[in-house]
């Protein structure tokens, strides 16, 4: 078995390549040169021998397979199917398929209500399973045949107007009888389909009930109301993509719309801007619309063109880091104990402890002298005078503005309610 | 020397001589009696079209006049004989890009429509009148479109791609309707353009392929 990791690898390595060989799947085999050749135009750098190589990897990872009896290769069918659904490349289904799984489901909940009636909780569980995944390969079915139908449609639209209307419409006529004429009957109220997913829900009810009113089989249930919530879902969501595609089909198989060169352009440009999106199909030709107050306003075109010119060319300084002999050796600040600073105070009566700690300290930064103050004046052992007209303090790079304080030390210790106003 | 007589010296007038009133290489600014109006209109990036009857006119007859003060001034004034005059720019600003994109995308979704309903689709472009009902229409059978343009209901058409066609010119409002108008030709012929753009690409990689 070949590892997955491989695999994926190689479909990173060549996706371009793998991309166009999808698109067109529909013409059938190619040969090996052909891989080649793809695989040396989307990687121009290759020489012909590592295209070689790189061909002979895809094969390898059995991403393209031989073809039986043949030197002709095909994309293998589980990587056909995982692209075309990448690149929303459906091909239109039959509506037997669809009916098919609608048969089935049928056959299963019928199962599901035997089991549940025979309180088989493992088999019932089985058979939910199982019908949960037809129910979501009958939506994957819907899906897929509306992307399959809008490809058609679209195709149908822009190819060029010389060649017949019968021809051209050939595959949306064919789509419409084969696909939707017995959809529209399936999906009919009385049709298959309805009395199937009625019947479906029916029994689901009873067996939600039942497990209410019993107490079993409670695992159960919660799936079967799942399942439920997925069936109602179902019968909207085939109604709508048939909608869709009769809306998209109708104007075509009616020969109502009118072609013109304008409307094939048109077509084109608009399935491309559906399937790869917007960014670089209409930017390059749409017309310039600019206003005056625009043109000398920044923003324009050209301004982000050499705003984004400059940051390619932008540098950043080297940073020179200075000689260690140069550096200042790093010095902690000098910050006087608290209690020094309390003892240091003078005992006599002092007029202005800012001025004083000015003084004293005049090393100490202002922020840090404007701290110690804070606390001198708040600290009980000091008996202060009435608060003072604010005064300023000049420091190198600043002003304190403070109200001065006074005081002198008391001999016993009692609380101080003063506080300075900065 | 008169005042209303400006001189332009250098200008060679492109069109032929004999759609030209008054003298060669001179503009009278007496006959422009809505330069203003008009020079405020195409500088707002607005087209001038027949819906707009008194500057078109003006501007249809003093043409190479205009075109001329307009040349002297740094714009330049496009005429286009399907009946619409603007100012062509080499340079754009992001907001105005992502606008047009809009409008293109409109105009091209229209063009569908009328062409699947079975009209002549640039007939009924023009002829149709432009509702709710058919913006909701076009709406509906293009929201991965218009999902790409950051418009999320029909309302949304009317209220941020219409409004912005009429301050442009390129549509007008009648009533509660709305019509387009012949400008929107830019767009149809930039499709064109691009279609064959496409058809060179594809016929590139089927040759390469092969």
């Amino acid at each position: 078995m070949i590892p997955p990791k491989r695999i994926i690898q190689c479909l990173h390595d060549h996706w371009p390549t793998i991309q166009a060989l999808i698109v067109r799947s529909e013409t059938g085999s190619f040969t090996f040169r052909v891989l080649q050749g793809l695989i040396s135009q989307h990687n121009p750098a290759l020489t012909s021998d590592m295209a070689f190589k790189e061909a002979q990897r895809i094969i390898a990872a059995e991403i393209a397979i031989p073809l039986a009896k043949s030197s002709e290769l095909e994309l293998s069918q589980p990587i056909l199917e995982f692209g075309q659904c990448m690149l929303d490349e459906h091909s239109l289904g039959l509506a037997e398929e669809v009916s098919v799984l609608v048969d089935d489901m049928d056959r299963l909940i019928n199962k599901v209500q035997t089991s549940s009636e025979e309180r088989d909780a493992y088999e019932v569980r089985r058979n939910l399973h199982r019908l949960d995944d037809r129910i979501r390969s009958v939506i994957k079915h819907f899906r897929f045949n509306e992307v399959a139908i809008a490809n058609l449609v679209e195709e149908a639209k822009s190819q060029k107007s010389s060649i017949r209307l019968e021809k051209r419409y050939a595959s949306v006529l064919e789509a419409f009888d084969q696909y939707i004429e017995p959809m529209l009957d399936m999906l009919d109220i009385y049709g298959k389909f309805r009395l199937t997913t009625d019947h479906i829900e029916t029994v689901l009810s009873q067996i939600i009930q039942a497990s209410d009113t019993t107490g079993q089989m409670k695992r159960e249930q919660h799936t079967c109301v799942h399942l439920r919530t997925r069936i109602l879902e179902l019968y909207q969501i085939g109604q709508h993509c048939l909608r869709r595609s009769t809306d998209l089909l109708m104007p075509l198989r009616d020969e109502l719309r009118k072609n013109t060169e304008v409307t094939r352009a048109v077509s084109k440009l608009l399935a491309n801007v559906r399937k790869r999106g917007i960014d670089h199909q209409v930017h390059s030709v749409m017309p310039i619309i600019s206003t005056d107050a625009a043109r000398h306003n920044l923003g324009l075109h050209r301004n982000i063109v050499s705003y984004l010119a400059d940051i390619i060319e932008l540098k950043d300084e080297d940073v020179i880091l200075p000689d260690e002999e140069q550096m200042m050796p790093f010095t902690a600040l000098d910050i006087p104990e608290f209690k020094d600073v309390m003892k240091s105070v003078p005992t006599q009566r002092t007029s202005d402890y800012f001025e004083w700690l000015k003084e004293q300290y005049s090393e100490l930064p202002a922020d840090e002298l404007l701290y110690l103050y804070l606390q001198v004046v708040e600290s009980s052992e000091l008996e202060l005078t009435e608060p003072q007209d604010q005064k300023e303090y000049m420091f190198e790079q600043m002003k304190v503005i403070a109200h001065s304080l006074g005081g002198s030390k008391r001999q016993d210790s009692t609380d101080s309610n003063h506080a300075p106003n900065k | 020397m008169n005042q209303d007589l400006l001189e332009i010296p250098n200008i060679e007038p492109q069109i032929e001589q004999e759609q030209t009133k008054g003298p060669r290489g001179i503009i009278d600014l007496s006959l422009m009696k809505s330069l203003m109006p008009t020079y405020q209109k195409l500088m707002s990036g607005f087209h001038i079209t027949e819906a707009n009857i008194s500057l078109w006119q003006e501007l249809d007859q003093y043409y190479i006049q205009y075109q001329q003060l307009f040349t002297g001034l740094g714009y330049t004034l496009i005429k286009d004989a399907r009946g619409y005059f603007y100012f062509s720019s080499p340079d754009t600003t992001v907001t105005m890009t992502k606008t047009s994109r809009r409008i293109a995308l409109f105009v091209y979704t229209l063009l569908e429509h009328w062409a699947d309903r079975g009209y002549d689709p640039i007939g009924a472009l023009f002829d149709q009148p432009l509702n709710k009902d058919v913006c909701r229409l076009v709406y509906d059978k293009n929201t991965t479109v218009f999902d790409q343009i950051d418009i999320n209901n029909a309302s949304d058409i009317q209220n941020e791609i219409l409004k912005r066609m009429v301050r442009l010119g390129f549509a007008k409002e009648q009533g509660k309707e709305h019509r387009l108008l012949p400008s929107c030709y830019r767009y149809i012929d930039a499709v064109m353009e691009l279609s064959d753009t496409l058809n060179q690409e594809d016929q590139t990689t089927d040759e390469d392929a092969e």
